[in-house]
């Protein structure tokens, strides 16, 4: 072996290392690996530990420190969605790999019945030529007779042996028919198991963005909050039902009356969306915090499957803005938001709602209310 | 360096694999294979079916009846080869169908350890954002002279909504978790069926080899009792002799 030699296995077996080195925390085929994204969490949750502790205090001062975290937080939620999504391109891959190799039975080149009907026949033939000739006692004529049972013997051969195939071809057509039972079965799992690893994707995208609303609206509440006054440690606890208690600022811009009620849908109103027949909506406010009920009819094209009432739940703080959004569960546990969106009117509600799409159900509309 | 490493040898890897893909064009291949052996079958069975018919016309020694003979017997050979191919190409096939399922399976085994790590990792988030939700929920925080605070409801509802979506996740990685497991069983016994199917192709080609063998014996058989006919009407008989053993084969020769 020339040194040159030796350099090149040195360099192969160091590549092989490395290689094998990075696949130990990386999945196949992946850009982004489990320690990256474990090593940017970390960054991000030893940025400021403390930043909630000290947002009813730190008022202005606590932008720069939200903007350090919400950095931090980009940083890795852009990790671990390349990580999930590397995850899942890899197991969409095996599905594409697995939809593309369906198992087909062996067609039928040589059908074995037509060729034994053939067979018989040419083996009758034979035989009955045989058998006429078997007395004659005639030398040529018997060496004639016996090439008729050459012919014969022949064609048994040929219909043992197509027998034969033919048992041999059933078993790999069994074979393949349970062959392709199990990879129907594995494809359909391997459609769970993608579209499972991919909405995790998807949903850390989604937590990303949420991260992303979080840390400025903390500084936000930081800013605007008022300075706060330690909760009394003596003196008993505080009556819950003290008459003379002030009532809690304004939290909307608008006033609550513009959200708070009952409201229904008028017909021949507007609407975006699926057509409803019936649309009512009540929504009730409690210390800033919103609760309600939408329940709906549409109009579904006749003969449909589709499901067109829909009623769900909806709750959540009032918050300092015109538009009003809630988290809502409809009655068949899908989740979603809904906007209220004040109208011009005073006595005018735009109410826009999205939930998870289920089959058969209507998981969006858009409907200006009036107020009953 | 590792990356730019790996990337290329994943880069030749492919290559390599796609240069192998494109040499065998796998199931058009077999199509096609399968498509000649349908047409010699046809062309078989035409001429095999008017043989009889064909040679009923002509005189025993007539070089038309042997040239007949030798033709359905050349049409013999070409559909017996022409399935054969296809068998042999359906084998192959067979084999690296075999092949590509153990690979989906080395790769969805690995994956169950992956997802549990998955979980304990966003265990951990969803601790976390416990605490931030547990830390604004403060009462310094949250009350100002004995009322609630609405400028932190907007945080609060931030991290309501993340924890919402943790929890979806985490319910994510359990639907991947059980989905992997019943993968790579329903993968497992498509492996169990396919290396079954294999075997049983490998059985079929070596019975059709040996089927193949029988029908070309017949075609000698029918041609020989053909020259016997003529023989037998020239009055040429042939001296007996020890039979060879071996169909197919004249068991005599001219007087």
């Amino acid at each position: 072996m020339t040194r040159a030699d030796g350099t090149r296995r040195l360099a192969i077996l160091l590549t092989g290392t490395l290689c094998l080195l990075a696949q130990s925390t990386t999945p196949a085929g992946s850009g982004a690996s489990r320690e990256g994204y474990r090593a940017a969490y970390k960054s991000w949750r030893e940025t400021d530990p403390g930043l909630e502790r000290d947002a009813g205090t730190a008022g202005q001062a606590l932008t720069p420190r939200t903007a350090k975290a919400a950095e931090a937080a980009a940083a890795y939620g852009a990790s671990r969605t390349a990580f999930l999504r590397d995850l899942a391109a890899r197991e969409a891959q095996n599905l594409q790999r697995l939809q593309g190799a369906e198992i087909q039975p062996l067609p039928t080149l040589a059908p074995a019945p037509d060729l034994l009907r053939f067979a018989d026949r040419e083996i009758g033939t034979a035989r009955a030529s045989a058998s006429i000739f078997a007395n004659d006692p005639d030398r040529a004529i018997q060496q004639l007779r016996q090439a008729f049972e050459r012919e014969r013997l022949a064609l048994n051969a040929v219909r043992t042996a197509i027998g034969d195939r033919q048992k041999a071809e059933e078993q790999a057509t069994k074979a393949a028919l349970t062959a392709e039972t199990a990879r129907a079965k594995a494809l359909e799992q391997y459609s769970f198991l993608a579209s499972a690893l991919t909405q995790s994707a998807d949903l850390m995208n989604q937590e990303t963005a949420a991260w992303a609303a979080y840390y400025p609206a903390l500084a936000e509440a930081s800013r605007s909050a008022p300075p706060a006054s330690p909760t009394p440690v003596s003196g008993g606890p505080v009556s819950s039902v003290a008459p003379s208690a002030p009532r809690p600022p304004p939290i909307a811009p608008l006033p609550l009356s513009r959200y708070v009620g009952v409201w229904a849908f008028q017909k021949g109103g507007a609407f975006h969306g699926p057509e409803p027949e019936s649309v009512e909506v009540a929504v009730h406010e409690e210390d800033g915090h919103a609760s309600g009920t939408l329940s709906a009819r549409f109009k579904v094209p006749p003969g449909s499957a589709a499901d067109p009432v829909l009623r769900f739940q909806f709750s959540g703080d009032f918050r300092a803005t015109r538009n009003q959004t809630f988290a809502l569960q409809t009655s068949d546990g899908a989740m979603g938001t809904i906007d209220l969106i004040p109208g011009g009117p005073f006595n005018v509600l735009e109410v826009n709602f999205a939930t998870d799409a289920k089959a058969g159900k209507i998981n969006q509309g858009d409907v200006l209310l009036v107020k009953q | 360096m590792i990356r730019i490493v790996c990337f290329c040898a994943v880069m030749a890897a492919t290559a390599a694999a796609q240069s192998a893909g494109q040499s065998s064009s796998g199931p058009a291949a077999l199509a096609a294979l399968a498509q000649t052996a349908q047409q010699k079958r046809a062309d078989w069975d035409r001429l095999a079916q008017s043989l009889d018919t064909s040679i009923l016309a002509l005189l025993p020694c007539d070089p038309k009846a042997t040239a007949a003979i030798m033709e359905v017997s050349k049409a013999s050979e070409a559909r017996i080869a022409a399935t054969a191919a296809y068998l042999q190409e359906a084998g192959r096939q067979a084999a690296l169908q075999a092949a590509a399922a153990r690979s989906v399976l080395a790769s969805v085994e690995p994956l169950r350890p992956d997802l549990a790590v998955e979980k304990l990792d966003l265990a951990q988030e969803q601790l976390a954002v416990k605490g931030q939700t547990s830390a604004l929920a403060d009462p310094l925080i949250n009350s100002a002279g004995g009322q609630r605070r609405p400028s932190f409801n907007g945080p609060r509802d931030d991290l309501r909504q993340i924890a919402a979506l943790e929890q979806q996740r985490s319910d994510a990685v359990d639907s991947a978790t059980s989905h992997a497991d019943s993968a790579a069983g329903a993968v497992r016994d498509m492996i169990t069926q396919l290396v079954a199917r294999e075997a049983a192709l490998k059985e079929a080609q070596a019975a059709f080899e040996a089927e193949g063998s029988r029908w070309t014996a017949y075609y000698a058989a029918r041609l020989a009792r053909a020259q016997m006919e003529c023989n037998v009407t020239r009055g040429v008989v042939a001296t007996p002799v020890r039979p060879s053993g071996k169909q197919g084969k004249q068991t005599g020769k001219q007087q």
